[in-house]
């Protein structure tokens, strides 16, 4: 069940009706309830049967965890519970890495709650995490339907406690988060699926579409998978709000990054802080890190030697960014160690850097610097993302070669661009709702408060005018598959 | 020990890690108070405290220090 289709809209409303009627105390019924419907609309009764077995485990685990006075026993439980919990996702998941053909067997969203329910467990075994006794309320928490099929990524302490104990009704909490999810809708469905009909038409075929195509498309879909993806959270948020939940943000502004390794901080952001605070942190804190390092510092001095094992440790994290997208190299690369290379040489090349720009008198603090930087970014980003999309590295690179080799700029004056599936009319309405999105979000960037949060402070009437243009832009505009259902979202297939 | 003096003892990890000799810190001093302070470094910082009071933090503390005087309290709490 896509969180754009029909029957997740009735699904949601049906649910908050129900949690609102029902006394606080019993209120992650409802959600309990819904939990148990998405799972069956969207998995297999093996892939229930899975679910469930590994949220058996979790809530045992963590909870013998919290109470055991051994420690013995808390640790081998807790770390063989993450184990466990790891190679089903590998084995599911990840598996094309080792030239394993999918299974097709895989539980809805298992890239996202496998995280969730490590942290989860971890938390138990380091006493810093809260740890629920009652089983019901512990899967009302753990299958929290919106977040289920695309994250975002979450802690118990996120919303544990209002999941479990209830939240008062109140009328801004259903209107802010209704509003949520319509922008959200609005992102997918008016931008992403419209603009996708080109990105596909060239890399489904991009010997007839080379060159200054593949830049264009390229363009396209790290606007269509922004829109995609980020739609797809304030669709989950919103839903969260309605309920009273405040869910963890996975966006901030990415594009307004100045560096790749600052974009990385602000785009899918609870991922990122999942990958630094359980790969990332442990990794250099291990006692056979804190040896290499002792090495470094000796061989290189304080300064590097310090850095060197901290870039090994990136490599690594940025390794498995690229893996958890699904074990395919292109993944592992394009999104994943070609990230890490340009951060890692960007930080170790800096001072070089910093001489250059003094050779040449550059004002690295002039807005045209800044906006240089940003585009940089974008160019890095797109790159990565280029793999992402290209379904393999070997397909990657060729259009890659594809994209320099052949020079076409006529194809701006020739009309071909409107022959990709995408005519001038829909590239209107295209551009339109993209110059929303923008404005909305240079609004956000200046004042500091998200266009909701502008909303508020403005006039009913004119709020409200909003509001009915925003929900009429996505039943007008939005792209529709058959029974009002969209198409997939891309991170859905994580 | 007392607050003070494990202050005093931090400030010298504190100088040592950032190669900063002017560095003073307190409860209320963060990452974003220290030139240098960043996800990466905090490791190696948390890390030389250990050393230096002999002491061990678990990754959960690590992830969930906001400043230093929380750093101070799980210090003081952990050499009792």
């Amino acid at each position: 069940m896509a969180l754009t289709s029909f029957l997740f809209l009735i699904l949601l409303l049906c649910t908050a009706v129900m949690y609102y009627v029902l006394p606080c105390k019993v209120r992650f019924l409802a959600i309990l309830l819904a939990n148990g419907f998405f799972l069956f609309k969207c998995n297999s009764i093996l892939e229930n049967a899975i679910w469930l077995a590994e949220a058996a485990l979790v809530y045992a685990a963590a909870y013998r965890t919290s109470v055991s006075e051994s420690e013995k026993e808390s640790r081998i439980l807790t770390f063989g519970t993450v184990i466990v919990l790891a190679a089903a996702l590998i084995l599911m998941k990840e598996s094309a890495f080792f030239g394993i053909k999918d299974f097709g067997v895989a539980p809805i969203g298992i890239s996202y709650y496998t995280l969730s329910w490590i942290t989860y467990v971890l938390g138990a075994y380091w006493k810093t995490g809260e740890v629920q006794k009652n089983p019901f309320k512990f899967l009302a928490f753990a299958g929290f339907f919106p977040i289920l099929a695309s994250g975002p990524i979450v802690k118990y302490e996120d919303f544990g406690k209002e999941i479990c104990d209830g939240v008062k009704f109140s009328y801004d909490n259903i209107k802010n988060g209704a509003a949520r999810i319509a922008w959200g809708f609005m992102k997918k469905l008016v931008i992403a699926d419209r603009i996708a009909l080109f990105v596909n038409t060239v890399y489904d075929n991009p010997y007839r579409y080379p060159g200054l195509f593949i830049w264009v498309a390229n363009a396209f879909f790290i606007i269509q998978l922004y829109t995609d993806f980020s739609g797809c959270i304030d669709i989950a948020l919103g839903a969260g709000e309605m309920f009273g939940f405040k869910l963890p943000e996975n966006f901030n502004l990415p594009f307004l990054s100045q560096t790749l390794e600052e974009f990385w901080r602000r785009w899918h952001i609870t991922l990122g802080g999942w990958l630094r605070d359980y790969v990332l942190y442990p990794i250099l804190k291990s006692g056979p890190w804190q040896k290499i390092t002792a090495f470094t510092k000796n061989k290189f001095g304080k300064k590097y030697g310090k850095k060197i094992p901290t870039w090994l440790g990136l490599m690594i994290s940025w390794f498995l960014v690229g893996f958890w997208h699904g074990g395919g190299y292109n993944y592992i690369f394009g999104v994943g160690i070609l990230f890490g290379i340009i951060i890692i040489l960007g930080e170790a090349l800096s001072s070089v850097f910093d001489k250059v720009n003094k050779a040449l008198r550059i004002n690295t603090e002039a807005f045209s610097w800044k906006v240089f930087r940003v585009l940089r970014t974008w160019l890095f980003f797109g790159t990565g993302l280029s793999f992402f999309r290209a379904g393999s590295l070997l397909v990657g690179f060729r259009n890659l070669k594809l994209s320099v080799t052949v020079f076409n700029p006529w194809i701006f004056f020739t009309g071909e661009l409107w022959e990709m599936g995408v005519d001038r009319t829909e590239f209107s309405i295209f551009v339109f709702y993209m110059a929303v999105v923008i404005i909305a979000g240079i609004l956000r960037a200046v004042t500091g408060k998200s266009i909701r949060e502008l909303l508020k402070e403005q006039n009913i009437v004119f709020r409200w005018i909003i509001y009915a243009g925003l929900i009429y832009s996505v039943l007008i505009y939005g792209c529709y598959g058959s029974g009002f259902s969209s198409a997939a979202f891309i991170y859905q297939g994580f | 020990m007392t607050r003070e003096e494990a202050y005093s003892k931090l400030n010298e990890v504190f100088r040592d890690v950032f190669d900063d000799e002017s560095i003073e810190v307190n409860d209320a001093t963060t990452a974003n108070d220290i030139e240098g302070w960043d996800s990466l470094e905090h490791i190696n910082l948390v890390v030389a405290v250990e050393k230096c009071f002999g002491i061990k933090f678990n990754m959960g503390e690590v992830a969930k220090l906001k400043n230093v005087g929380e750093m101070m309290d799980l210090i003081l709490s952990k050499i009792g």
